[in-house]
């Protein structure tokens, strides 16, 4: 499965790591995110940018065939993000 | 082709430079919801104004008070850009001022990133590792299809 994993910084910049996305479809959808992004008050600016190798992109799709790819490992004590705004505020997920 | 994109950000509310109300601007919910999150985090509340060292007042459109920092650091849309600057007399505390700029800043990121991946269709998780040492972490923000 195609997966999107976000890691923001204390400024509020951030990484996006954009795995399982065959051919050019990943850089339809980081455009569609930075769209998204766009239209809820975040314009960004991409600061680097690194396409991963084919071989990798190839092994992603296949791990994540077999379920045991990024997109079957989970995310260990992570939150669920909904709500009226769309996601959790983030400091009232904390124990 | 998979790939890894690093972004900086800036908050800009396009409708309210449209000339919309600040109430109909998508952004200024998750601005909001940030200000908010940071309060709980704290044990503060919110309001619509900040102090400076003398004890004057200035309107704002949202602002922060913490029981370590009373004077408020507040919010102010500007209507003819939609640019959104901070309200704050530092004086004597500016780490904590400088702390509580970048929670609403990383709320209001990890919101927004939230929110547009659950637009897209993708379900989605967020993985807040809490502070170390009194400072807050990266946050993940993880969306699957």
């Amino acid at each position: 499965m195609p997966q999107i994993e976000v890691v923001v910084d204390r400024e509020g910049n951030f990484r996006a790591d954009f795995s399982g996305f065959p051919g050019t479809a990943c850089e339809e959808e980081s455009q569609n995110l930075e769209r998204a992004l766009r239209a809820l008050g975040l314009p960004v600016k991409v600061k680097s940018q690194v396409k991963k190798s084919p071989a990798q992109t190839a092994a992603e799709c296949r791990l994540d065939e077999t379920g045991t790819g990024p997109a079957a490992a989970g995310a260990a004590g992570a939150a669920g993000a909904a709500g009226a705004a769309g996601a959790d505020p983030p400091g009232g997920r904390r124990p | 082709m998979s790939q890894i994109t690093s972004y900086t950000t800036d908050i800009r509310l396009d409708e309210v430079a449209s000339g919309a109300d600040l109430q109909d601007d998508p952004g200024w919910h998750l601005l909001r919801a940030a200000v908010e999150a940071a309060a709980v985090e704290h044990h503060g509340k919110v309001g619509d104004h900040v102090l400076d060292y003398f004890l004057r007042r200035r309107t704002c459109d949202i602002a922060l008070y913490t029981p370590a920092f009373q004077r408020g650091v507040g919010i102010e849309v500007d209507r003819a850009t939609g640019e959104v600057r901070f309200l704050y007399d530092d004086y004597e505390r500016p780490e904590l001022v400088a702390e509580y700029r970048e929670d609403i800043m990383q709320n209001f990121v990890t919101l927004a990133v939230a929110r547009a991946l659950k637009d897209m269709n993708y379900d989605v998780e967020v993985e807040d590792p809490g502070r170390t040492a009194g400072r807050r972490r990266a946050v993940v923000v993880r969306g699957e299809l």
